[in-house]
Protein backbone atom coordinates (compact mmCIF):
# COMPACT_ATOMS: atom_id res chain seq x y z
CA UNK A 1 0.00 0.00 0.00
CA UNK A 2 2.61 2.45 1.10
CA UNK A 3 4.83 1.61 -1.86
CA UNK A 4 2.10 2.59 -4.29
CA UNK A 5 1.72 5.90 -2.53
CA UNK A 6 5.45 6.58 -2.43
CA UNK A 7 5.93 6.15 -6.16
CA UNK A 8 4.03 9.30 -7.03
CA UNK A 9 3.87 11.47 -3.96
CA UNK A 10 6.00 14.03 -2.21
CA UNK A 11 7.97 12.94 0.87
CA UNK A 12 5.82 15.13 3.17
CA UNK A 13 2.60 13.58 2.00
CA UNK A 14 4.11 10.10 2.12
CA UNK A 15 5.17 10.71 5.70
CA UNK A 16 1.73 12.06 6.59
CA UNK A 17 0.11 8.97 5.13
CA UNK A 18 2.60 6.70 6.89
CA UNK A 19 1.95 8.41 10.23
CA UNK A 20 -1.78 8.18 9.68
CA UNK A 21 -1.52 4.50 8.84
CA UNK A 22 0.48 3.84 12.00
CA UNK A 23 -1.48 6.05 14.39
CA UNK A 24 -5.06 6.01 13.19
CA UNK A 25 -5.73 2.74 11.39
CA UNK A 26 -5.11 0.45 14.41
CA UNK A 27 -8.19 1.97 16.11
CA UNK A 28 -10.56 0.91 13.36
CA UNK A 29 -12.06 -2.05 15.25
CA UNK A 30 -12.75 0.07 18.34
CA UNK A 31 -14.34 2.78 16.22
CA UNK A 32 -16.35 0.21 14.31
CA UNK A 33 -17.69 -1.37 17.49
CA UNK A 34 -18.73 1.98 18.83
CA UNK A 35 -20.30 2.99 15.50
CA UNK A 36 -22.17 -0.30 15.33
CA UNK A 37 -23.53 0.09 18.84
CA UNK A 38 -24.56 3.69 18.16
CA UNK A 39 -26.18 3.18 14.74
CA UNK A 40 -27.49 -0.36 15.25
CA UNK A 41 -26.77 -1.23 11.63
CA UNK A 42 -23.59 -2.61 10.09
CA UNK A 43 -23.94 -0.80 6.73
CA UNK A 44 -24.49 2.55 8.43
CA UNK A 45 -21.58 1.82 10.77
CA UNK A 46 -19.37 1.12 7.72
CA UNK A 47 -20.33 4.45 6.16
CA UNK A 48 -19.75 6.27 9.42
CA UNK A 49 -16.28 4.76 9.79
CA UNK A 50 -15.35 5.55 6.21
CA UNK A 51 -16.45 9.19 6.68
CA UNK A 52 -14.59 9.38 9.98
CA UNK A 53 -11.32 8.20 8.46
CA UNK A 54 -11.57 10.48 5.44
CA UNK A 55 -12.24 13.50 7.67
CA UNK A 56 -9.48 12.45 10.05
CA UNK A 57 -6.97 12.20 7.20
CA UNK A 58 -7.94 15.64 5.89
CA UNK A 59 -7.20 17.14 9.30
CA UNK A 60 -4.37 14.83 10.33
CA UNK A 61 -1.77 17.55 9.84
CA UNK A 62 -3.58 19.44 12.65
CA UNK A 63 -3.45 16.43 14.98
CA UNK A 64 -0.95 17.00 17.75
CA UNK A 65 1.46 14.08 17.76
CA UNK A 66 1.85 12.30 21.05
CA UNK A 67 -1.71 13.09 22.16
CA UNK A 68 -4.47 10.52 22.28
CA UNK A 69 -5.22 9.60 18.67
CA UNK A 70 -7.97 7.19 19.65
CA UNK A 71 -9.84 9.90 21.58
CA UNK A 72 -9.32 12.31 18.66
CA UNK A 73 -10.80 9.79 16.21
CA UNK A 74 -13.73 9.11 18.52
CA UNK A 75 -14.49 12.84 18.63
CA UNK A 76 -14.51 13.03 14.82
CA UNK A 77 -16.74 9.96 14.73
CA UNK A 78 -19.11 11.48 17.28
CA UNK A 79 -19.44 14.72 15.29
CA UNK A 80 -20.12 12.81 12.08
CA UNK A 81 -22.64 10.65 13.90
CA UNK A 82 -24.48 13.64 15.36
CA UNK A 83 -24.44 15.65 12.15
CA UNK A 84 -25.16 12.99 9.57
CA UNK A 85 -26.14 9.65 11.03
CA UNK A 86 -28.12 10.04 14.24
CA UNK A 87 -31.42 10.59 12.44
CA UNK A 88 -30.86 7.42 10.40
CA UNK A 89 -30.06 5.26 13.41
CA UNK A 90 -32.40 2.83 15.03
CA UNK A 91 -32.96 4.20 18.50
CA UNK A 92 -34.21 1.93 21.30
CA UNK A 93 -37.64 2.48 22.80
CA UNK A 94 -37.78 5.06 25.57
CA UNK A 95 -36.82 3.66 28.93
CA UNK A 96 -38.82 4.37 32.03
CA UNK A 97 -36.03 4.85 34.52
CA UNK A 98 -38.44 4.70 37.51
CA UNK A 99 -39.50 1.18 36.50
CA UNK A 100 -35.88 0.11 36.24
CA UNK A 101 -35.04 1.75 39.57
CA UNK A 102 -37.95 -0.03 41.31
CA UNK A 103 -36.94 -3.36 39.85
CA UNK A 104 -33.34 -2.74 40.80
CA UNK A 105 -34.22 -1.85 44.40
CA UNK A 106 -36.36 -4.98 44.56
CA UNK A 107 -33.46 -7.18 43.45
CA UNK A 108 -31.10 -5.35 45.76
CA UNK A 109 -33.29 -5.98 48.81
CA UNK A 110 -33.49 -9.69 48.03
CA UNK A 111 -29.84 -10.14 47.14
CA UNK A 112 -28.63 -8.33 50.24
CA UNK A 113 -30.92 -10.49 52.36
CA UNK A 114 -29.53 -13.71 50.85
CA UNK A 115 -25.91 -12.48 50.56
CA UNK A 116 -26.04 -13.56 46.94
CA UNK A 117 -23.01 -12.83 44.77
CA UNK A 118 -23.81 -10.62 41.78
CA UNK A 119 -21.26 -12.31 39.51
CA UNK A 120 -23.01 -15.67 39.75
CA UNK A 121 -26.18 -14.38 38.11
CA UNK A 122 -24.77 -13.71 34.69
CA UNK A 123 -22.17 -16.40 34.19
CA UNK A 124 -24.51 -18.46 32.03
CA UNK A 125 -25.73 -15.60 29.86
CA UNK A 126 -24.73 -15.60 26.21
CA UNK A 127 -22.46 -12.89 24.79
CA UNK A 128 -25.31 -11.90 22.47
CA UNK A 129 -27.54 -11.21 25.48
CA UNK A 130 -24.93 -8.79 26.80
CA UNK A 131 -24.53 -7.13 23.43
CA UNK A 132 -28.31 -6.76 23.02
CA UNK A 133 -28.68 -5.33 26.52
CA UNK A 134 -26.14 -2.59 25.66
CA UNK A 135 -27.92 -1.79 22.42
CA UNK A 136 -31.21 -1.22 24.22
CA UNK A 137 -29.74 1.37 26.59
CA UNK A 138 -30.64 5.02 25.88
CA UNK A 139 -27.96 6.75 23.79
CA UNK A 140 -26.45 8.90 26.58
CA UNK A 141 -25.98 5.90 28.83
CA UNK A 142 -24.87 3.58 26.04
CA UNK A 143 -22.18 6.07 25.04
CA UNK A 144 -20.58 6.38 28.46
CA UNK A 145 -20.65 2.68 29.27
CA UNK A 146 -19.03 1.70 25.96
CA UNK A 147 -16.38 4.40 26.27
CA UNK A 148 -15.58 3.52 29.87
CA UNK A 149 -15.97 -0.22 30.22
CA UNK A 150 -15.17 -1.41 26.71
CA UNK A 151 -12.83 1.25 25.34
CA UNK A 152 -11.17 2.16 28.64
CA UNK A 153 -11.45 5.96 28.39
CA UNK A 154 -11.06 8.02 31.57
CA UNK A 155 -13.86 10.19 32.96
CA UNK A 156 -12.03 13.27 31.73
CA UNK A 157 -11.80 11.91 28.18
CA UNK A 158 -15.44 10.85 28.21
CA UNK A 159 -16.49 14.26 29.58
CA UNK A 160 -14.70 15.93 26.70
CA UNK A 161 -16.25 13.50 24.27
CA UNK A 162 -19.85 13.94 25.45
CA UNK A 163 -19.30 17.59 26.31
CA UNK A 164 -20.55 17.49 29.89
CA UNK A 165 -19.01 17.71 33.39
CA UNK A 166 -17.14 14.78 34.91
CA UNK A 167 -19.84 14.49 37.60
CA UNK A 168 -22.44 13.88 34.90
CA UNK A 169 -20.25 11.20 33.34
CA UNK A 170 -19.95 9.43 36.69
CA UNK A 171 -23.68 9.73 37.32
CA UNK A 172 -24.58 8.40 33.83
CA UNK A 173 -22.11 5.56 34.22
CA UNK A 174 -23.53 4.65 37.60
CA UNK A 175 -27.07 4.57 36.23
CA UNK A 176 -26.01 2.85 33.00
CA UNK A 177 -24.49 -0.04 34.95
CA UNK A 178 -27.59 -0.30 37.11
CA UNK A 179 -29.79 -0.36 34.02
CA UNK A 180 -27.59 -2.95 32.38
CA UNK A 181 -27.55 -5.05 35.53
CA UNK A 182 -31.36 -4.92 35.70
CA UNK A 183 -31.72 -5.86 32.04
CA UNK A 184 -29.28 -8.75 32.36
CA UNK A 185 -30.96 -9.88 35.56
CA UNK A 186 -34.28 -9.99 33.70
CA UNK A 187 -32.69 -12.03 30.89
CA UNK A 188 -31.19 -14.40 33.46
CA UNK A 189 -34.52 -14.64 35.23
CA UNK A 190 -36.39 -15.36 31.97
CA UNK A 191 -33.94 -18.15 31.19
CA UNK A 192 -34.23 -19.58 34.68
CA UNK A 193 -30.63 -18.85 35.70
CA UNK A 194 -31.81 -16.90 38.76
CA UNK A 195 -34.92 -17.21 40.90
CA UNK A 196 -37.69 -14.75 40.10
CA UNK A 197 -37.73 -11.60 42.22
CA UNK A 198 -40.21 -9.53 40.31
CA UNK A 199 -43.24 -10.64 42.28
CA UNK A 200 -41.65 -10.52 45.70
CA UNK B 1 -21.15 12.93 52.93
CA UNK B 2 -24.69 12.13 51.64
CA UNK B 3 -25.32 8.38 51.18
CA UNK B 4 -26.43 8.95 47.54
CA UNK B 5 -23.14 10.73 46.81
CA UNK B 6 -21.25 7.92 48.49
CA UNK B 7 -23.05 5.34 46.38
CA UNK B 8 -22.02 7.22 43.21
CA UNK B 9 -18.49 7.45 44.58
CA UNK B 10 -18.43 3.67 44.44
CA UNK B 11 -18.58 4.08 40.66
CA UNK B 12 -15.53 6.35 40.79
CA UNK B 13 -13.83 3.85 43.13
CA UNK B 14 -14.49 0.96 40.72
CA UNK B 15 -13.11 3.00 37.82
CA UNK B 16 -9.98 4.06 39.68
CA UNK B 17 -11.02 7.69 39.47
CA UNK B 18 -10.53 8.51 43.15
CA UNK B 19 -7.14 10.13 43.56
CA UNK B 20 -7.23 10.75 47.31
CA UNK B 21 -5.92 7.81 49.31
CA UNK B 22 -8.00 8.86 52.30
CA UNK B 23 -11.22 8.93 50.28
CA UNK B 24 -10.35 5.64 48.68
CA UNK B 25 -9.87 3.99 52.07
CA UNK B 26 -13.14 5.46 53.31
CA UNK B 27 -15.07 3.99 50.36
CA UNK B 28 -13.31 0.66 50.83
CA UNK B 29 -14.34 0.65 54.46
CA UNK B 30 -17.96 1.43 53.56
CA UNK B 31 -18.00 -1.49 51.12
CA UNK B 32 -16.62 -3.86 53.75
CA UNK B 33 -18.99 -2.79 56.49
CA UNK B 34 -22.29 -2.13 54.74
CA UNK B 35 -24.27 -4.79 52.86
CA UNK B 36 -25.91 -2.12 50.72
CA UNK B 37 -22.59 -0.60 49.70
CA UNK B 38 -21.19 -4.05 49.10
CA UNK B 39 -24.09 -4.83 46.77
CA UNK B 40 -23.64 -1.55 44.89
CA UNK B 41 -19.92 -2.27 44.57
CA UNK B 42 -20.62 -5.74 43.21
CA UNK B 43 -23.09 -4.39 40.67
CA UNK B 44 -20.75 -1.67 39.45
CA UNK B 45 -17.60 -3.80 39.36
CA UNK B 46 -19.49 -6.90 38.17
CA UNK B 47 -21.03 -5.14 35.16
CA UNK B 48 -17.71 -3.49 34.32
CA UNK B 49 -15.76 -6.76 34.34
CA UNK B 50 -18.57 -8.54 32.52
CA UNK B 51 -18.29 -6.03 29.66
CA UNK B 52 -14.51 -6.16 29.67
CA UNK B 53 -14.43 -9.94 29.56
CA UNK B 54 -17.52 -10.99 27.70
CA UNK B 55 -18.49 -8.20 25.35
CA UNK B 56 -18.27 -9.68 21.90
CA UNK B 57 -16.37 -7.15 19.89
CA UNK B 58 -16.98 -7.12 16.18
CA UNK B 59 -14.22 -6.34 13.75
CA UNK B 60 -14.27 -3.90 10.90
CA UNK B 61 -14.67 -6.02 7.78
CA UNK B 62 -11.84 -6.62 5.35
CA UNK B 63 -13.93 -4.89 2.70
CA UNK B 64 -14.33 -1.79 4.86
CA UNK B 65 -10.58 -1.67 5.51
CA UNK B 66 -9.85 -2.03 1.82
CA UNK B 67 -12.34 0.69 0.89
CA UNK B 68 -10.85 3.07 3.44
CA UNK B 69 -7.30 2.39 2.25
CA UNK B 70 -8.40 2.84 -1.35
CA UNK B 71 -10.16 6.11 -0.57
CA UNK B 72 -7.15 7.35 1.38
CA UNK B 73 -4.89 6.51 -1.53
CA UNK B 74 -7.20 8.38 -3.88
CA UNK B 75 -7.15 11.32 -1.48
CA UNK B 76 -3.34 11.33 -1.36
CA UNK B 77 -3.15 11.20 -5.14
CA UNK B 78 -5.75 13.94 -5.46
CA UNK B 79 -3.77 16.18 -3.12
CA UNK B 80 -0.61 15.41 -5.07
CA UNK B 81 -2.26 16.10 -8.43
CA UNK B 82 -3.78 19.32 -7.18
CA UNK B 83 -0.26 20.48 -6.29
CA UNK B 84 1.33 19.62 -9.64
CA UNK B 85 -0.25 22.20 -11.99
CA UNK B 86 0.76 25.05 -9.65
CA UNK B 87 4.38 23.97 -9.81
CA UNK B 88 4.25 23.63 -13.58
CA UNK B 89 2.63 27.04 -14.07
CA UNK B 90 5.32 28.70 -11.98
CA UNK B 91 8.04 27.01 -14.01
CA UNK B 92 6.46 28.01 -17.30
CA UNK B 93 6.06 31.59 -16.13
CA UNK B 94 9.63 31.69 -14.90
CA UNK B 95 10.83 30.25 -18.19
CA UNK B 96 8.84 32.75 -20.24
CA UNK B 97 10.25 35.65 -18.22
CA UNK B 98 13.71 34.13 -18.61
CA UNK B 99 13.31 33.83 -22.36
CA UNK B 100 12.13 37.40 -22.75
CA UNK B 101 15.24 38.70 -21.02
CA UNK B 102 17.27 37.15 -23.85
CA UNK B 103 16.15 38.40 -27.29
CA UNK B 104 17.32 35.41 -29.37
CA UNK B 105 15.20 32.65 -27.78
CA UNK B 106 12.23 35.00 -27.33
CA UNK B 107 10.87 34.23 -30.80
CA UNK B 108 11.20 30.50 -30.21
CA UNK B 109 9.38 30.85 -26.90
CA UNK B 110 6.55 32.79 -28.47
CA UNK B 111 6.27 30.27 -31.28
CA UNK B 112 6.21 27.46 -28.73
CA UNK B 113 3.46 29.12 -26.72
CA UNK B 114 1.49 29.74 -29.92
CA UNK B 115 1.66 26.07 -30.89
CA UNK B 116 0.69 24.97 -27.40
CA UNK B 117 -2.39 27.20 -27.53
CA UNK B 118 -3.34 25.90 -30.97
CA UNK B 119 -2.90 22.32 -29.77
CA UNK B 120 -4.99 22.78 -26.64
CA UNK B 121 -7.79 24.63 -28.38
CA UNK B 122 -7.97 22.07 -31.17
CA UNK B 123 -7.57 18.79 -29.36
CA UNK B 124 -8.22 19.47 -25.68
CA UNK B 125 -5.72 18.35 -23.05
CA UNK B 126 -3.94 15.17 -24.14
CA UNK B 127 -4.08 13.81 -20.58
CA UNK B 128 -7.87 14.00 -20.47
CA UNK B 129 -8.24 12.44 -23.90
CA UNK B 130 -6.01 9.68 -22.67
CA UNK B 131 -8.18 9.23 -19.57
CA UNK B 132 -11.45 9.14 -21.49
CA UNK B 133 -10.04 6.81 -24.14
CA UNK B 134 -9.57 4.18 -21.47
CA UNK B 135 -13.16 4.25 -20.21
CA UNK B 136 -14.58 0.97 -21.41
CA UNK B 137 -16.38 -2.04 -19.96
CA UNK B 138 -19.87 -3.25 -19.20
CA UNK B 139 -20.12 -1.39 -15.89
CA UNK B 140 -18.05 1.64 -16.81
CA UNK B 141 -20.06 4.83 -16.25
CA UNK B 142 -18.71 6.63 -19.31
CA UNK B 143 -19.31 3.62 -21.54
CA UNK B 144 -22.86 3.28 -20.20
CA UNK B 145 -23.50 6.99 -20.71
CA UNK B 146 -22.22 6.76 -24.29
CA UNK B 147 -24.53 3.82 -25.01
CA UNK B 148 -27.53 5.48 -23.39
CA UNK B 149 -26.94 8.73 -25.25
CA UNK B 150 -26.74 6.85 -28.52
CA UNK B 151 -29.99 5.04 -27.71
CA UNK B 152 -31.69 8.32 -26.81
CA UNK B 153 -30.69 9.81 -30.15
CA UNK B 154 -31.91 6.76 -32.08
CA UNK B 155 -35.20 6.75 -30.13
CA UNK B 156 -34.43 3.34 -28.67
CA UNK B 157 -34.44 4.74 -25.14
CA UNK B 158 -37.48 6.81 -24.27
CA UNK B 159 -38.18 8.79 -21.08
CA UNK B 160 -40.22 6.85 -18.54
CA UNK B 161 -41.35 10.02 -16.81
CA UNK B 162 -42.07 13.21 -18.72
CA UNK B 163 -42.93 15.68 -15.95
CA UNK B 164 -40.59 18.69 -15.97
CA UNK B 165 -40.97 19.78 -12.36
CA UNK B 166 -37.67 18.99 -10.56
CA UNK B 167 -39.39 18.00 -7.32
CA UNK B 168 -41.70 15.60 -9.16
CA UNK B 169 -38.70 14.13 -10.95
CA UNK B 170 -36.90 13.67 -7.65
CA UNK B 171 -40.01 11.92 -6.28
CA UNK B 172 -40.13 9.74 -9.38
CA UNK B 173 -36.52 8.69 -8.82
CA UNK B 174 -37.20 8.02 -5.16
CA UNK B 175 -40.35 5.97 -5.70
CA UNK B 176 -38.65 4.06 -8.51
CA UNK B 177 -35.98 2.85 -6.10
CA UNK B 178 -33.13 5.32 -6.53
CA UNK B 179 -31.55 5.33 -3.08
CA UNK B 180 -29.49 8.51 -3.30
CA UNK B 181 -30.47 12.18 -3.36
CA UNK B 182 -30.67 13.46 -6.91
CA UNK B 183 -30.01 16.90 -8.39
CA UNK B 184 -32.29 18.17 -11.16
CA UNK B 185 -30.76 21.34 -12.57
CA UNK B 186 -32.89 23.77 -14.51
CA UNK B 187 -31.68 26.00 -17.32
CA UNK B 188 -33.30 28.52 -19.66
CA UNK B 189 -31.79 27.06 -22.81
CA UNK B 190 -32.03 23.40 -21.94
CA UNK B 191 -35.55 22.15 -21.17
CA UNK B 192 -36.18 18.89 -19.38
CA UNK B 193 -37.51 16.29 -21.77
CA UNK B 194 -37.91 13.43 -19.32
CA UNK B 195 -36.30 11.04 -16.92
CA UNK B 196 -35.30 7.41 -16.81
CA UNK B 197 -34.47 4.98 -14.03
CA UNK B 198 -32.18 2.14 -15.04
CA UNK B 199 -31.13 -1.01 -13.22
CA UNK B 200 -27.54 -2.02 -12.73
CA UNK B 201 -26.71 -5.06 -10.58
CA UNK B 202 -30.07 -4.57 -8.83
CA UNK B 203 -29.41 -0.89 -8.03
CA UNK B 204 -31.59 1.84 -9.52
CA UNK B 205 -29.78 4.73 -11.20
CA UNK B 206 -31.02 8.17 -12.25
CA UNK B 207 -30.89 9.72 -15.73
CA UNK B 208 -32.35 12.98 -17.04
CA UNK B 209 -32.67 14.12 -20.65
CA UNK B 210 -32.81 17.74 -21.79
CA UNK B 211 -33.47 19.26 -25.17
CA UNK B 212 -32.73 22.66 -26.68
CA UNK B 213 -34.84 24.87 -29.01
CA UNK B 214 -32.53 23.73 -31.84
CA UNK B 215 -33.36 20.09 -31.14
CA UNK B 216 -30.02 19.29 -29.52
CA UNK B 217 -30.02 16.69 -26.77
CA UNK B 218 -28.24 16.77 -23.44
CA UNK B 219 -28.16 13.69 -21.24
CA UNK B 220 -27.26 13.73 -17.54
CA UNK B 221 -26.38 10.56 -15.62
CA UNK B 222 -25.83 10.93 -11.87
CA UNK B 223 -24.72 8.25 -9.43
CA UNK B 224 -23.75 8.36 -5.78
CA UNK B 225 -20.01 7.94 -5.29
CA UNK B 226 -20.60 4.97 -2.99
CA UNK B 227 -21.75 2.95 -5.98
CA UNK B 228 -18.15 3.18 -7.22
CA UNK B 229 -16.20 3.00 -4.00
CA UNK B 230 -18.30 0.79 -1.78
CA UNK B 231 -20.92 -1.15 -3.70
CA UNK B 232 -18.92 -1.50 -6.94
CA UNK B 233 -22.09 -1.21 -8.98
CA UNK B 234 -20.30 0.93 -11.56
CA UNK B 235 -16.69 1.77 -12.23
CA UNK B 236 -14.43 4.32 -13.85
CA UNK B 237 -10.70 4.03 -14.30
CA UNK B 238 -8.49 4.93 -11.36
CA UNK B 239 -6.98 7.82 -13.36
CA UNK B 240 -10.41 9.23 -14.09
CA UNK B 241 -11.42 8.98 -10.43
CA UNK B 242 -8.25 10.82 -9.42
CA UNK B 243 -8.91 13.49 -12.00
CA UNK B 244 -12.50 13.86 -10.76
CA UNK B 245 -11.21 14.28 -7.22
CA UNK B 246 -8.80 17.02 -8.19
CA UNK B 247 -10.49 18.91 -11.01
CA UNK B 248 -13.63 21.02 -10.94
CA UNK B 249 -14.87 19.20 -14.01
CA UNK B 250 -13.48 17.26 -16.96
CA UNK B 251 -14.30 17.90 -20.58
CA UNK B 252 -13.80 15.77 -23.63
CA UNK B 253 -15.02 15.80 -27.23
CA UNK B 254 -15.55 12.78 -29.45
CA UNK B 255 -17.56 12.07 -32.60
CA UNK B 256 -19.42 15.38 -32.55
CA UNK B 257 -20.46 15.06 -28.94
CA UNK B 258 -19.04 16.58 -25.80
CA UNK B 259 -18.68 14.73 -22.54
CA UNK B 260 -18.43 16.44 -19.19
CA UNK B 261 -17.77 14.71 -15.91
CA UNK B 262 -17.59 16.10 -12.42
CA UNK B 263 -17.98 15.16 -8.80
CA UNK B 264 -20.24 17.21 -6.59
CA UNK B 265 -22.08 16.66 -3.29
CA UNK B 266 -20.94 13.03 -3.10
CA UNK B 267 -22.21 12.17 -6.56
CA UNK B 268 -20.50 11.57 -9.88
CA UNK B 269 -22.13 13.17 -12.90
CA UNK B 270 -21.64 12.37 -16.57
CA UNK B 271 -23.15 14.68 -19.15
CA UNK B 272 -23.18 13.97 -22.88
CA UNK B 273 -24.57 16.30 -25.49
CA UNK B 274 -24.51 17.02 -29.18
CA UNK B 275 -24.99 20.71 -28.35
CA UNK B 276 -22.39 23.44 -28.11
CA UNK B 277 -19.95 22.55 -25.35
CA UNK B 278 -19.18 26.18 -24.45
CA UNK B 279 -22.88 26.97 -24.02
CA UNK B 280 -23.20 23.96 -21.75
CA UNK B 281 -20.26 25.18 -19.70
CA UNK B 282 -21.56 28.72 -19.31
CA UNK B 283 -25.31 28.13 -19.09
CA UNK B 284 -25.55 24.78 -17.41
CA UNK B 285 -22.40 23.76 -15.56
CA UNK B 286 -21.66 27.21 -14.16
CA UNK B 287 -24.80 27.16 -12.04
CA UNK B 288 -24.24 23.57 -10.92
CA UNK B 289 -20.65 23.28 -9.79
Amino acid sequence: MLQKIEENTSPDLTQLYKDFEEEALPHMDALYNFALKMTGDSDTADDLIQDTYMKAFKFFDKFEKGTNCKAWLFRILKNSYINDYRKLSKQPDKVDYDDIENFYENIKATEIKTSHLVDDDFSRLMDDDISEAITTLPEDFRTVIILSDIEGFTYEEIAEFVDCPIGTVRSRLHRARKMLYTKLYKYAEDKGYVKSNSND
Amino acid sequence: MEPQVDIKNITSYVDGEITSLEESLRIKNLIETSAEFKFEYEVQSGVKSLLQERFSSGCASFELRENILKSLRAEVNAIEQSKKPVVKKTNILENIIGFFTHPVPALAALAGIFFIFIYFFTFGTPERSFIFDREHGEYNMVERARENFSKILSGELKPQFTEVNPQQIKNFFKTSGVKYETVIPECKYWKILGSVVSDCKGEKLAHTVYTSPKGEVMYLFQVDEKYFTKYKTLDVSEDLMHALNSEKYLKFSENGTCIFMWKHTGKIFTLISNGNSETIETDFLAQLI
